[in-house]
């Protein structure tokens, strides 16, 4: 049998960066990616769609946003959809799950709530083994009741879990860790999980799909915007796993240090290389440092500021290319007169005192070049 | 004077008072003065001056509707000759209908905008915006009335003007209206973001009050989602109340317990019921024993009663005997006492009539005795009475007394007093008679003897034989004296007359008589009044007093009666009768005494008989009734069925007792009240529990319905949107921030800058001013800032300029405006002062300096002073100007 491997869906998330015409943007294709898995299965022929956890980002959505991914969902009857709460939307006493049972959910859309075995596909021969979370941290691995649960003797045991094979540092320990071996000891054809939004190999049975959107920056793994497509041809064999990308936006860090004007224009086509045919499916968190002169900070502003930032989704800058002025750049502003004083006055606090006051004198000299050279209409 | 711009004539007509055409006459360079009186049309004249060169020909702004003519609407129409630079120039205008400009010289002539443009070009001003005037240098230098006093006004182009004319002077200098658009362009930027004050607006504010917002909105679902938790919470908690509660082994255990508690309490009653009921039996049997002993001991009571009875009856009747006996002995003694005390009284009778008798006979004899008294008294005051009587009647046959004796005398006097006077004045004849002669002298018929005739009246003296002689006294008064005379006289007879005497000797012999009489009247008044009974009792009353004494003795002696014939001494008589009665009455006593005596005894023997006739009646009856009660009694029952009863009562009281304590030895455990206690609590833990339970799914509901709600607003969601939301505009607020940070540094940077500079080229205007003002106030620095305005004037001290008095700093508006124009004079500007009723504060010290500096700058440019007050400026030596109609006379000012 086939299965298609996701979670993290996080509907619903917000982004604290974006601005009001990128946020509804992201959100949507969130949505987008539910639509591009189902064709995705069907395409496969698949037979059912596990997610393992997280489909919601927040425990108290909005109704709309409760109900957007099932509306998806229903565009799909011919798959079985089995969802397990995540630590995001763990199933909470009179919370998110009794909502959405209470919505009315098609036959073919599962949540599965308790630690019980239930049939993965109509013939039943497979069976998922669910470990959604009840809170938002377990202390103990829920998926350890899997080892001592039996399912109908020939049927291919596929674990369904959300949580972490491993323990990052002191500040959540043990919180929903599960046995990395988890599959081995309960003999589970196949363990998919959650929890992570970058896909991951953890052995031959145990996988992290991933978020199919990408939504941050740093995802580690494979990084973000795939599925798992995932081939079972018996309860020992082992499982075929494949990888197909269902993401759109790309999300890219990058770094520079501008001395130079080749550096920024080096760094134009860096980033404009990392989707060359579609610069809108790329957000870009750019750390920059450097010092220009006065010409080069105006090209860093027009071709990496306004021009990149407009190419691109999302161009988020941290820090600036400091100033640097040169002897050059203060004869634009002519031989002599107040408005040269004025320059050689703001190149000076630019170079001394704190660096916050350096920064101002910098961006107020930037700001006197442009005035003074757009009231001249040309500088002298 | 080299280059420059000179006035050479102006010709106004429609202007304001000036409806015909007139020109000011006798311009020419250096000092013009124009001096004339108030009303004049001096102002008229600049401000004609200043509209042809500065407004537009087309215009019809305040300034030129003010210049039409007064009452009525006219056209003003301005000409004026100049000239620039070694060029001459004509320049017309004419405002409102038709207006039109022409401007001639320069061999070109040009109409219209096109000569405004080139006027405007000529002067170095900008066109003012919608006919206003237009902007430069000149506006400043060209003062009107009442503005000599402040510095000149200067408008940008104006500053344009001063700042192009300082920076001709040093190439290097440039970027001056760089510096300025700068600043403008910043402070334009700046004034996006913050208001005059300093405080956010526009995109900042809203950054602000947007973060703000955001974060309330934020707290607000913050508080919302722990409402939410809260609910959750308690939601969990109460699911576990709930199972708890509706636990059906516990509510079952319940309800067994509740039914145990009821059979306990049934048993509990049913003992109770039986052990009333025996110990009801066990007090009817103790009763019947009771009232059975009862029985007996009143049957018993009974018996001793009757024969102490019947004692008392026969005790009783023995002691009646002996009461009768003493009675009836009492009586006889009694009787025996009444005689004797009728046969005292009796005699006490006798002796009583007898005493009386004896007193009688007394009183007669005192009475009689009495009368005779009387009578006897009453004949002594009867002849009393009467030689009163005769004494008064003597008494009053006197007619004289004292008084008339008095006046008898008096009138006596009188005459004599009354002779004496009418002698003394009378003639007094001495006649002695003649032997023989007697007879023959008769005086008033009465012969004459020898001797001294007084006489008082005329008479007439006969002398037989001879004749007669008639005398009259010559006295005087010898009527009054005559008539006095005769007076007394007759007063004398009268009061004889009264007297009753016919002279004076009588009259004495009829007062001795008188006094006798009043002697003897007296004697019989003092013997009457000695028997009268008081000094004012009449003698008439105590007469009859008398007389009714005795009558009323008369009639009390008839009443006694006749005397018997008493031949004893009635008071001896009275004396023994006194005795015997006395004796009489001490019998009498003494029986009454012996009466009262035996009455005590008798009343006593009577008591005794009835009190005990009484009680030996009720003894009698007591015992009788006893007897016929206990006949009664033994016929119901015999004395040997009562003794039966008591033994059957004994028998079954004893019965009930063992009753009693067989059903007491059954008795359960606990009592009734704690049994009932007991059910009490059960039911309320049982009711308490549907309560509770109730309430619980009520609050559950209520809960539910809360979460619900909460949830399908999505809180979380709205959580995180709300902090993005925060986040950017705490982002734009930084950004603000920022971005005023470098507007303000970026301006505080060029505003130093241009300032820096500014007073580098202001170097040239301080200097321009500079001798001027060191003529003026020596040793003086005047302090001049970038709007070329003059702040301070610096002496020993720096004083401000709106500190100093109001002459200096007219003088000092002035030489700023001299300054300006020497200047622009210098830079081959057109330049030219006017100075519209200037200087009139200056002391004539600072004036002649002025006029000193005046005329030293007057060699460089055109002046034209206008004022009232021409004595002033004639040291001056000043060009005289005149207002003359255009082809008629002249009609200078002064």
């Amino acid at each position: 049998m086939r299965l298609l491997h996701t979670s993290d869906w996080q509907i619903g998330k917000v982004f604290r960066f974006a601005d009001d015409d990128i946020l509804p943007v992201l959100q949507q294709e969130r949505l987008e990616a539910i639509g591009r898995i189902g064709r995705l299965a069907r395409a496969q022929g698949a037979e059912c769609v596990v997610v393992a956890g997280d489909i919601y980002d927040h425990l108290r959505p909005s109704e709309r946003t409760l109900r957007q991914p099932v509306e998806r969902m229903r565009q799909f009857p011919d798959l079985r959809w089995h969802l397990i709460p995540g630590n995001h939307d763990f199933n909470e006493r009179d919370g998110l799950w009794e909502r959405l049972a209470r919505t009315g959910l098609p036959d073919h859309i599962v949540p599965h709530l308790a630690h019980a075995p239930a049939p993965l596909d109509a013939a039943g021969t497979a069976w998922v083994l669910p470990a959604g979370l009840g809170h938002r941290h377990v202390i103990g691995d829920p998926t350890a009741w899997m080892d001592g649960t039996a399912t109908p003797e020939g049927a291919i045991r596929v674990g369904l879990a959300h949580g972490s094979v491993r323990s990052f540092g002191e500040e959540a320990p043990g919180h929903n860790l599960l046995a990395i071996d988890r599959a081995r000891q309960a003999g589970l054809s196949y363990l998919a999980l959650g929890d992570w939004h970058g896909a991951q190999k953890i052995d031959a049975r145990t996988w992290y799909s991933g978020t199919p959107e990408v939504d941050g920056f740093d995802l580690g793994g494979a990084g973000g915007g795939q599925a798992l497509l995932v081939s079972l041809d018996g309860p020992r064999a082992e499982p075929v796993v494949e990888s197909h990308a269902v993401g759109r936006f790309r999300w890219a860090r990058a770094q520079a240090v501008l001395t130079c004007a080749d550096d920024i224009v080096a760094l134009e086509g860096r980033l404009r290389a990392i989707d060359p045919d579609d610069p809108s499916r790329v957000l870009v968190w750019l750390a920059v440092s450097g010092a220009l002169g006065l010409s080069d900070l105006e090209g860093w502003q027009a071709r990496i500021v306004d021009g990149l930032g407009s190419a691109l989704r999302l161009l988020r800058i941290d820090g600036a290319p400091g100033l640097a002025p040169s002897s050059d750049d203060l004869d634009a502003f002519g031989p002599g007169g107040a408005v040269r004083a004025a320059a050689e006055t703001l190149a000076r606090q630019a170079g001394e005192g704190d660096e916050a006051a350096r920064a101002i004198a910098a961006a107020a000299l930037q700001r006197l070049y442009l005035l003074a050279r757009d009231g001249a209409g040309g500088l002298a | 004077m080299t280059g420059g711009m000179i006035l050479r004539g102006l010709e106004v007509e429609q202007v304001r008072r000036f409806g015909d055409a007139v020109r000011l006459t006798g311009l020419g360079p250096g000092i013009n003065l124009l001096g004339a009186p108030n009303e004049f049309g001096k102002s008229t004249l600049l401000a004609a001056l200043r509209a042809v060169f500065l407004l537009p020909h087309g215009s019809k702004a305040r300034p030129i509707a003010d210049l039409q003519p007064y009452g009525g609407r006219g056209a003003p129409r301005i000409v004026v000759d100049f000239t620039l630079d070694g060029g001459d120039w004509r320049l017309e205008k004419r405002f409102m209908r038709r207006a039109f400009a022409r401007l001639e010289g320069g061999g070109e002539r040009l109409d219209g905008d096109a000569a405004e443009a080139r006027l405007q070009d000529l002067l170095g001003v900008e066109a003012g915006k919608r006919g206003a005037e237009a902007m430069g240098l000149l506006n400043a230098l060209w003062v009107t009335q009442g503005q000599s006093l402040v510095q000149p006004d200067l408008s940008d182009p104006a500053r344009a003007t001063i700042r192009s004319c300082l920076e001709a002077d040093l190439d290097a200098m440039t970027g001056g209206d760089a510096a300025g658009r700068v600043l403008s362009r910043v402070t334009a930027d700046l004034a996006v973001l913050l208001d005059g004050r300093g405080n956010p607006r526009g995109r900042f504010r809203a950054a602000k009050e947007g973060e703000q917002e955001a974060a309330a909105e934020l707290a607000r679902l913050e508080t919302r989602r722990q409402g939410l938790e809260d609910d959750l919470n308690a939601m969990a908690d109460l699911r576990r109340r709930l199972a708890h509660e509706d636990d059906a082994d516990r509510r079952e255990k319940e309800r067994a317990n509740l039914a145990e508690a009821g059979r306990v309490r049934d048993r509990l009653r049913d003992y109770d019921a039986r052990y009333r009921a025996a110990r009801a039996v066990r007090d009817h049997a103790a009763a019947q024993l009771a009232a059975v002993r009862q029985d007996l001991a009143g049957r018993a009571a009974w018996e001793r009663d009757l024969a102490a009875g019947t004692a008392r009856v026969a005790e009783l009747e023995a002691a009646l005997q002996a009461a009768q006996g003493a009675h009836d002995a009492a009586g006889a003694a009694h009787a025996a006492r009444l005689e004797a005390v009728r046969v005292a009284d009796a005699g006490r009778q006798a002796a009583r009539r007898a005493l009386d008798l004896a007193a009688g006979r007394v009183e007669r004899a005192r009475l009689v005795r009495e009368r005779r008294e009387a009578a006897a008294a009453l004949d002594r005051l009867d002849e009393a009475a009467r030689a009163v009587t005769q004494a008064a009647a003597e008494l009053d046959a006197c007619t004289i007394d004292d008084a008339r004796m008095g006046a008898i005398r008096k009138a006596e006097r009188a005459l004599d007093a009354a002779r004496a006077a009418s002698r003394a004045q009378a003639t007094t004849l001495d006649v002695t008679l003649a032997d023989g002669a007697r007879g023959r002298l008769v005086l008033d018929g009465q012969a004459l003897e020898s001797g001294r005739i007084v006489v008082t009246d005329n008479a007439v003296l006969r002398i037989e034989g001879i004749g007669t002689i008639r005398i009259e006294p010559a006295s005087h008064g010898r009527d009054a004296l005559r008539a006095d005379l005769a007076g007394a006289e007759e007063v004398l007879r009268r009061a004889l007359a009264v007297a009753g005497c016919a002279d004076i000797a009588g009259a004495e012999a009829a007062l001795a008589a008188r006094r006798q009489a009043e002697l003897a009247f007296q004697a019989a008044r003092t013997v009457l009044g000695g028997l009268l009974a008081g000094a004012d009792q009449v003698p008439a009353t105590a007469m009859e007093a008398a007389r009714r004494r005795l009558a009323d003795l008369d009639v009390r002696i008839a009443r006694i009666g006749e005397a018997d014939d008493g031949t004893d001494d009635p008071l001896a008589v009275l004396e023994a009768a006194r005795k015997a009665m006395e004796a009489a009455e001490a019998r009498y006593d003494a029986a009454h005494r012996a009466l009262l005596a035996p009455d005590e005894t008798m009343r006593r023997a009577a008591e005794d008989l009835a009190r005990l006739r009484a009680e030996w009646q009720v003894a009698r009856d007591g015992a009788a009734q006893l007897a016929r009660d206990l006949e009664a009694a033994r016929a119901v029952e015999a004395d040997e069925a009562l003794s039966a009863r008591l033994a059957a009562g004994h028998e079954a009281a004893e019965r009930a007792e063992q009753a009693l304590v067989r059903i007491e030895e059954t008795r359960p455990e606990g009592t009734e009240a704690l049994a009932d206690a007991a059910i009490q609590r059960l039911e309320r833990t049982i009711q308490d529990g549907h309560a509770r339970l109730a309430a619980l799914r009520q609050e559950m509901a209520a809960r539910e319905a809360r979460i619900r709600a909460a949830e399908g607003d999505g809180l979380d969601e709205r959580i995180a949107a709300q902090e993005r939301l925060r986040a950017a505009h705490a982002a734009e607020d930084a950004a603000c921030v920022r971005e005023v940070a470098i507007l303000q540094c970026l301006r505080d940077a060029v505003a130093a800058a241009e300032r820096a500079a500014t007073e580098r080229y202001l170097a040239p205007l301080a200097r321009a001013i500079q001798p001027a003002l060191g003529a003026l106030f020596p040793r003086a620095v005047a302090t001049v800032e970038a709007d070329f305005s003059i702040s301070a004037l610096s002496r020993r001290i720096d004083e401000p300029f709106v500190n100093l008095s109001d002459g200096t700093r007219e003088q000092i508006a002035v030489l700023a405006r001299l300054g300006l124009a020497d200047l622009m004079q210098a830079r081959g500007r057109p330049a030219m002062l006017v100075l519209d009723d200037a200087l009139t504060y200056a002391d004539s010290g600072r004036l002649d300096r002025m006029f000193d500096i005046l005329t030293e700058a007057a060699g460089r440019l055109q002046i034209l002073i206008l004022t009232c007050r021409t004595e002033l400026f004639t040291g001056l030596g000043a060009r005289r100007l005149a207002v003359e109609p255009v082809g008629g006379e002249a009609a200078e000012g002064h």
